[in-house]
């Protein structure tokens, strides 16, 4: 039985649907109950819902066989799964944005908020730009408005929340999408099954496009 | 308790059956301080395997290091006239974590010869490896590698050794598409594009899979290291260690260190590769000497998580009544004189499992 973790609202409810029309519905998940995983013994998968930034945790440790995750996380948690497709959904870029017209200049230690201190730390290495990690876990945009950072590195989706904020993107540090992702060891193990997905899906994408 | 009790037992038994097997095979046993120059490590740091090396002033001021690796000390101290060296280690290593909040004590069991490495050499590494495998669980895989077919490869994309290395990454991660995005960005020709991205996609039995290799050499030494691969897997085949093993290059290793097989040992119930090893003649050329390498580790902590039952015990479990012991103790020498493990109980305790099972009754052992 492959195990998949989903990430929780709309991205998971989105890669739910296409593992059904692939033929992996699970009828259970679909029922208004308060369950926390479901099975389908006849199509020989078993989901549960998870915090978007812990499917690759679930993966990693081999909790999940395969799972879905943004590479905004992958990226961030540097987790040791193998990365197996693009799905193209929930695309979107990381960043770099700040006040409207207020580049900050390069003589002075930058003060970066950001949820990925990760990622902005290893942009701004390659740049060998000294900067000081603010971390923040929500309402990042805030944080040059009230000066308690000079940018910030965040997930750009439209550039709405930035626009309305007189805030503006000054570099995109990399394309983010939600990836299709698997143990290391599972993928050994349940090759054919695994495989199989990856075929199903690949071969509806080529479809859609 | 009882689950650390349980843990250092299966450690203990998995130690003293992989010993057993590295003796057979003519391997003789490296015993090494806890201690080592931090220079060494920090000289060969690509080489290490995660973690952080934990570091203290020795007594003359020398920065010291708690041991984080087995494989540079042995090299390190390998002598030409000695060569082929055939050792085997049984090492706790120390590592710590990246903010130092976790310093790890772990377990390690592993293999390295050292001399002139030729394909029977090559081979009976790779099956001491497998059998390392066979020793803790009954379902595993190992999958294998050459450095020589991924870094001809990557070296005929043209690009900098700073994007090989981004590459070699995705290999790693079967990331095809992360692979061809590179591709597509540092303008690699589509040809080899797609020859990267079929090396990565590329997973199953060696003989399922050599036709398609054959076809992605792009020049001499891409085609010997498919040919190396060939020929190692046919003596694996002649005794019977075939068909564990699976051609996948996400096991490929580092190109600084690494160039001819590598693989990578996994067992059902453990998320991780508990064995990682190959070939690494470009360590040994580091350090001055002429000759190659080859070797593995067996990370002895990982296999905690496997519950996969060992068809390796082979103890023997005594089972006897308090008021009948008169002959027990000699029946049980008798039986340990034999080399066996006996634990001598008044009951068998649950979830342990045992090769054989007696029971002691009236001066005979009775099998159960």
């Amino acid at each position: 039985m492959i195990h998949i973790a989903l990430p929780k609202g709309r991205l998971g409810e989105k890669a739910y649907q296409i593992f059904k029309s692939l033929g992996y519905g699970c009828p259970e998940i679909e029922e208004d109950n308060r369950k926390l995983i479901f099975k389908n013994e006849e199509n020989n998968v078993c989901y549960f819902w998870a915090k978007p930034s812990d499917v690759s945790v679930y993966v990693e440790r081999g909790a999940a066989d395969i799972g879905i995750v943004g590479k905004d996380i992958l990226l961030e948690q540097g987790s040791d799964v193998y990365e197996l497709l693009d799905l193209g959904m929930g695309k979107c870029r990381m960043a770099v944005a700040g006040i409207k017209g207020q580049r900050p200049s390069g003589d002075k230690t930058l003060r970066v908020a950001t949820k990925f201190p990760n990622i902005a730390r290893s942009y701004y290495a390659a740049q060998s730009r000294e900067i000081e990690i603010i971390e923040l876990h929500g309402s990042i945009e805030i944080a040059p408005l009230l000066g308690l950072s000079d940018v910030i590195v965040d997930i750009v989706e439209t550039g709405t929340t930035l626009r309305e904020n007189n805030l503006e993107p000054f570099e995109t540090i990399v394309p983010i999408s939600a990836r299709l992702i698997a143990n290391k060891a599972s993928y050994k193990f349940h090759y054919d099954a695994i495989h199989t997905i990856c075929e199903k899906i690949q071969a509806e994408r080529k479809d859609t496009l | 308790m009882d689950l650390l009790q349980n843990t250092y037992r299966s450690e203990e038994s998995d130690l003293s059956r992989l010993q057993k097997l590295y003796k057979k095979y003519g391997y003789s046993k490296f015993r090494m301080s806890k201690f080592e120059d931090y220079t060494l490590y920090l000289q060969n740091k690509d080489f290490l395997k995660g973690g952080n090396v934990i570091t203290f002033n020795g007594p003359s001021g020398r920065l010291l290091a708690l041991k984080q690796d087995v494989t540079l000390s042995i090299v390190k101290n390998a002598k030409e006239e000695d060569f082929p060296c055939k050792v085997f280690y049984t090492e706790n290593v120390y590592r710590a974590s990246d903010d130092a909040n976790d310093i790890r004590e772990i377990p390690q069991a592993g293999v390295e010869y050292i001399g002139s490495v030729d394909v029977f050499a090559m081979s009976e590494v790779i099956q001491m490896a497998a059998e390392s495998l066979a020793a803790v669980s009954d379902r595993y895989i190992l999958g294998i590698s050459h450095m020589g077919l991924v870094r001809g490869l990557l070296e005929a994309s043209g690009v900098s050794l700073e994007i090989q290395k981004e590459m070699l990454t995705c290999i790693q991660n079967k990331s095809t598409h992360g692979l061809l995005d590179i591709c597509r960005r540092e303008s690699v020709p589509e040809e080899t594009a797609q020859k990267l991205a079929a090396l990565s996609d590329i997973f199953g039995k060696p003989d399922d899979c050599f036709d398609a290799l054959s076809a992605l050499a792009v020049n001499d030494r891409t085609a010997d290291a498919v040919q190396e691969l060939k020929e190692v897997y046919a003596l694996l085949c002649e005794t019977g260690h075939g068909e564990c093993l699976r051609i996948d290059f996400s096991v490929a290793n580092d190109m600084q260190y690494y160039n001819g097989v590598t693989f990578q040992g996994f067992v059902d119930g453990t998320p991780q590769s508990v064995l990682s090893g190959g070939r690494y003649d470009d360590l040994v050329r580091k350090f001055g000497r002429t000759g190659g390498a080859i070797g593995f580790a067996v990370y002895l902590d990982l296999l905690r998580y496997s519950d996969a039952p060992s068809s390796a015990s082979g103890d023997i479990l005594v089972l006897y009544d308090p008021a009948d012991v008169q002959g027990l103790a000699k029946a049980v020498a008798d039986l340990r004189r034999d080399g066996a493990q006996v634990s001598v109980l008044t009951h068998q305790k649950e979830n342990e499992t045992h090769a054989k099972v007696y029971v002691y009754k009236q001066g005979r052992l009775c099998a159960q």
